[in-house]
C-alpha cells in the first residue's frame, strides 16, 4: 500500500509531532489524577481538550500502526502469515482508534 | 523431485538477542522496539478508560478502581516508564535521522541521558500525581475554560 518511502517519512513526522503532544498529554493525565467522572468529562468537554485528544488519538494509534508494520516485516516471514497479521494489524488499530474517536465525540455531546 | 514452490528453503537468520554480547547500542535499540510493543499494547487500556467514561459513572468506577489497583499501579508505572524511554530514545533516534550523534562516544552518552531521563521523568510524573492526587489541586489540565465551555 504505502511506499517504503512514505512509510518511513510518514513514521518520522508523526514522531515529531507527538513529541510535544506527549507533553501536553502527561500534563493533563498528572492534573486529572484521582479526578472524578465529573472532572474528567468536564475537562474533556473543552473543546480545545477534546480536539487536541482526537488528533492525539490518530497521531499515536497512526505511529503505533506504522510502527507495528515494520516489527510484524522483521519477525514474520512465512508468506500467508505475514499477509494476515499486516492486515489484521491495520485493522485492529483502526476499531480501537475508532472506539477511541467515537468515545470522545460521545462525551463532547453529553 | 519437485519442490513446493512456494515453501521457504530455511535460511540462517542473522544473530539476534541470543548470541549478542549485550551493549549499550544494542540494549537500548531493542527496548525502543519493546516499550513500542508495551506502548502500542496500553492504547488498549486508554481505549477502555475513554470507553468507560463515555458509557457512566458506574463504568467509570470499575476503571478507575483497577487503576488503584495493585495490578492496576503496576501496568500503569511500567506504561510510564516505556512512555518516557520510548519519547527519548525516539528524539535520538530523530537526531540519527538528521545525520549527526553517530561517533560511537556521542552514541553511548546520548543513550546513558536516554536511561537517566527516563528515570527522572517516571519518578517526577508519579510524584507530581501523586501529590495531585492527595492535596486537591484545583487546576485540571492547561487549557481550562479556553475556548468556551459548555456546547
Amino acid at each position: 500500500m504505502m511506499s517504503a518511502k512514505t512509510h518511513w517519512i510518514t513514521l518520522r513526522v508523526l514522531a515529531f509531532i507527538l513529541i510535544p503532544y506527549s507533553l501536553w498529554l502527561v500534563y493533563s493525565i498528572v492534573s486529572l489524577a484521582g479526578a472524578s467522572h465529573a472532572d474528567f468529562i468536564a475537562w474533556l468537554q473543552q473543546p480545545v481538550n477534546a480536539v487536541l485528544l482526537m488528533i492525539f488519538i490518530v497521531a499515536s494509534f497512526w505511529h503505533a500502526a506504522l510502527g507495528s508494520h515494520e516489527i510484524i516485516e522483521d519477525y514474520v516471514h512465512a508468506e500467508p502469515m505475514k499477509t494476515i497479521s499486516l492486515k489484521l494489524k491495520t485493522l485492529a488499530f483502526l476499531i480501537v482508534g475508532c472506539a477511541c474517536l467515537y468515545a470522545v465525540c460521545k462525551i463532547a455531546f453529553l | 523431485m519437485h519442490a513446493d514452490p512456494s515453501a521457504q528453503p530455511r535460511r540462517p537468520l542473522s544473530p539476534h538477542l541470543q548470541v549478542y554480547r549485550p551493549q549499550l547500542t544494542s540494549i537500548t535499540s531493542i527496548l525502543h522496539r519493546m516499550t513500542g510493543v508495551a506502548l502500542a499494547i496500553g492504547t488498549l487500556m486508554v481505549a477502555w478508560w475513554l470507553i468507560a467514561a463515555a458509557t457512566g459513572p458506574e463504568a467509570y468506577e470499575i476503571a478507575r478502581k483497577f487503576t488503584a489497583s495493585p495490578l492496576g499501579l503496576f501496568m500503569i508505572f511500567g506504561w510510564t516508564a516505556s512512555f518516557y524511554y520510548h519519547l527519548f530514545n525516539g528524539i535520538r533516534h530523530l537526531i540519527w535521522d538528521t545525520v549527526h550523534l553517530f561517533k560511537l562516544k556521542n552514541a553511548y552518552i546520548a543513550g546513558y541521558a536516554v536511561l537517566l531521563l527516563t528515570v527522572v521523568a517516571t519518578l517526577a510524573t508519579w510524584c507530581a500525581a501523586y501529590s495531585n492526587q492527595y492535596t486537591g489541586n484545583d487546576r485540571i489540565g492547561v487549557f481550562m475554560n479556553v475556548g468556551g465551555s459548555q456546547p
